[in-house]
């Protein structure tokens, strides 16, 4: 099933319990811990035994509904009940196909008609109300509307990659945030036990009275906290500014219009050339011992003019390049040629 | 281009052979292997495509020496440079100038965002490669994404001349199987056998509507799909579109399929595209717009301006796009089929010569042996 990751590819478990076993085989994971269950489009169960007995040969037929099913329509349930599984496969089914979004709208009652619309389609999915029908309807939205579709659908990735980025800078701005305050606290601790043993050393060994000390020593509390605040604020503030920043460059690069850089560099000629022009004047007739042309080439558009022209300039092509000079394998013919 | 001292043809070849060495393999295909190869003295990477000539049937597969010839008259920034060409024993090789990635892998990465700059810009270097072909008369008659490669720098340049030929001449036959089906012009589909640039110009139109869409324009499933596809897609010509269609080899009863509205499809492109596309795929030949007048159409002149080469989108993995110049097997054949069966002498409406085994051999022989 392409539509929906497999539980693998999406790093989940898929859905198991002890009690499990085999509708087919009967077999039961009392007795083998690593049964695997597997469903197909049809939602009927088929341990991994059973799956490979089945499907050895080619393309078979579901046991028990008799639809014919394909071996990689297979997979692993990721959830107990498969009602519930099979509303999120077709829900991103129709998600994959029905992407527009609001702007893709004039109105907002033409986007809630357009989600109504869906909603509808998909209620009918899951009810199995006229299955080829809503089928058809929605492989025509699908042709029709192929282009948007990749449209929209790029612009998703492009969307979910920016707010993934996004995330995972906050989140490593904030683990070094943690480490900073961390690491101050421990500066802090630190200083507190440098101070105090200061302390007992001046008392021990200086001559200045007690009472000096001690003054000197609140001073010094005093501004080494109003430091370790600032650095604190100076770390928020950065944080702050980056994520103003991420969020800018994600507004930015949404926006589809071009007029971001349109810089006018100077004369621009899209049919700019490394070679000078070759300048052929053709006369208005020629005595052309040319036979009818082949069968259809008018209309393939080969005309007389174009073979005469074809032969002129291929009689003058080189006549005039200087001999030996230059690179020999330009060809093109220089020069303004008259006939 | 080598400038060596040495006199006779063996001389020269060996010493052309020892300016370069081989790196490591790129890609194979039936009738080549291309390896990046490095410029010993200035240290240029190149790519050399070896052409095997020894298990060929009948000398030297056409494909080759119709690259070798067309790539030795053309000259420009927006077509692949022969570099130089040398053999060694019975291989033939071809040292090309190295390109990383081709406009299929761009178009196919959905991860990449266009915008309608850029892809005026591809549009831009694609058309003034193609003029430069149509100035030296000379067709490409394989124009597709997957053709169209990049250099590093962002300049997309023409490659895989294996089909390519002169014309202009209205006396030779020239066969209506060439080209890519999806990129084959309405006139070589109904079987004419003498045709103009008008089909790279449809081939461009093509992959113009490609590049707009992100996904083929026309994919037909086979030859006689393929020109139902056409007129689904922009109605069925009437002679009045077309004067002398019905005078064409291969018309037959066409079911008529009105004109859609063509900005219903492209709804995201301005008008000017729209309106140069429609040009570009005009299903008269004689109407179809040229390569220089495409150039000085206004979607190029007016804004946005193109983008600059190198900044135009291009793929993440660079190691993984290789210079392939090769088809896969099937396209080779195809070609293969396709190169013994025309350049001929051969008259006759379709000119396919399918026995043309030995006369092909002895021709090809005769074309290796000159220029030595």
């Amino acid at each position: 099933m392409s539509i929906l990751a497999s539980a693998e590819k999406q790093n989940l478990t898929p859905y198991t319990t002890k009690e499990d076993s085999c509708p087919q085989c009967q077999r039961m994971r009392y007795f083998n811990e690593r049964m695997v269950l597997l469903v197909g489009p049809c939602y009927h169960k088929m341990c991994e035994l059973c799956f490979e007995n089945t499907f050895a040969s080619g393309p078979a037929a579901c046991p028990e509904c008799q639809r014919v099913l394909r071996r990689n329509e297979y997979y692993q349930p990721i959830f107990e009940d498969l009602t519930v599984e099979r509303e999120v496969r077709v829900r991103a089914r129709m998600a994959a196909a029905y992407n527009k979004r609001q702007e893709d709208f004039k109105s907002l009652k033409d986007y809630n008609d357009y989600l109504e619309m869906v909603e509808d389609l998909t209620m009918k999915l899951l009810y199995e109300e006229d299955t080829s029908q809503t089928d058809s309807i929605i492989e025509k939205y699908k042709r029709e509307n192929n282009a948007q579709i990749e449209r929209n659908m790029s612009k998703r990735q492009r969307e979910e990659m920016i707010q993934r980025k996004v995330l995972e800078q906050e989140k490593s701005k904030k683990l070094q945030l943690r480490d900073e305050y961390l690491r101050q606290l421990e500066d802090e601790r630190r200083e507190k036990i440098e101070a105090k043993n200061n302390i007992i050393n001046a008392l021990a060994t200086s001559d200045k009275s007690a009472k000096e000390i001690l003054k000197a020593r609140t001073v010094q509390l005093k501004k080494s906290s109003l430091s370790n605040r600032n650095a604190g604020r100076k770390v928020q503030l950065e944080l702050e500014a980056l994520l103003k920043s991420a969020a800018e460059g994600f507004y930015d690069d949404d926006d589809d219009d071009i007029d971001v850089e349109e810089i006018d560099d100077g004369p621009f000629d899209p049919a700019e050339s490394p070679y000078e022009p070759v300048i052929v004047r053709l006369r208005e007739q020629y005595d052309d011992p040319t036979p009818a042309f082949r069968q259809g080439s008018l209309a393939a558009g080969v005309t007389r003019e174009m073979h005469q022209r074809y032969l002129i300039e291929g009689a003058m092509a080189g006549l005039f390049e200087p001999p030996f000079s230059g690179s020999a394998k330009s060809s093109n013919n220089e020069g303004t040629q008259d006939s | 281009m080598a400038t060596p001292k040495a006199v006779f043809g063996e001389d020269i070849n060996k010493e052309t052979e020892s300016l370069y060495k081989k790196q490591r393999k790129l890609g194979e295909g039936t009738y080549a292997v291309v390896y990046q190869g490095q410029h010993i003295k200035t240290g240029r990477t190149v790519a050399i495509k070896k052409i095997k000539v020894g298990n060929m049937r009948s000398g030297l597969d056409m494909s080759a020496i119709r690259e070798v010839k067309a790539l030795q008259e053309l000259r420009h920034p927006n077509v692949i440079e022969l570099v130089d060409v040398f053999s060694h024993k019975t291989n033939l090789n071809l040292v090309l100038e190295f390109l990383d990635t081709d406009l299929e892998i761009v178009i196919k990465d959905k991860s990449l965002f266009f915008m309608p700059a850029d892809i005026k810009s591809w549009m831009m270097m694609a058309l003034r490669g193609l003029d430069h072909c149509h100035k030296c008369w000379l067709l490409h008659r394989d124009l597709k994404p997957n053709n169209l490669l990049i250099a590093s720098d962002g300049q997309l340049k023409l490659a895989d001349f294996g089909l390519a030929r002169e014309f202009g001449d209205v006396k030779r036959a020239m066969t209506s199987q060439t080209v890519t089906r999806w990129y084959r012009a309405p006139e070589l589909l109904l079987g004419a056998s003498n045709y103009t640039g008008a089909i790279d110009i449809w081939a461009m139109g093509c992959i113009f509507a490609e590049l707009l869409l992100r996904t083929p324009y026309l994919p037909g499933e086979s030859d006689i799909d393929q020109l139902t596809v056409i007129f689904k897609a922009r109605g069925t010509p009437t002679e009045d579109d077309w004067p002398g269609m019905s005078k064409l080899p291969a018309v037959f009863k066409f079911d008529k399929h009105p004109r859609p509205q063509f900005s219903d499809l492209f709804q995201g492109s301005s008008e000017d595209a729209v309106g140069l596309m429609n040009l570009m795929l005009a299903f008269n030949p004689s109407s179809r717009i040229s390569a220089a007048d495409a150039l000085n159409h206004p979607y190029f002149t007016n804004l946005p301006r193109p983008t600059k080469p190198a900044k135009l989108p291009r793929p993440k993995k660079e190691e993984e796009a290789a210079v392939d110049m090769d088809s896969t097997g099937g396209g080779r054949k195809r070609q293969l089929y396709d190169a013994f069966s025309d350049d001929g002498d051969v008259f006759g409406e379709n000119a396919i010569d399918t026995t043309g085994g030995p006369a092909a051999s002895k021709r090809v022989d005769m074309r290796i042996s000159s220029p030595a």
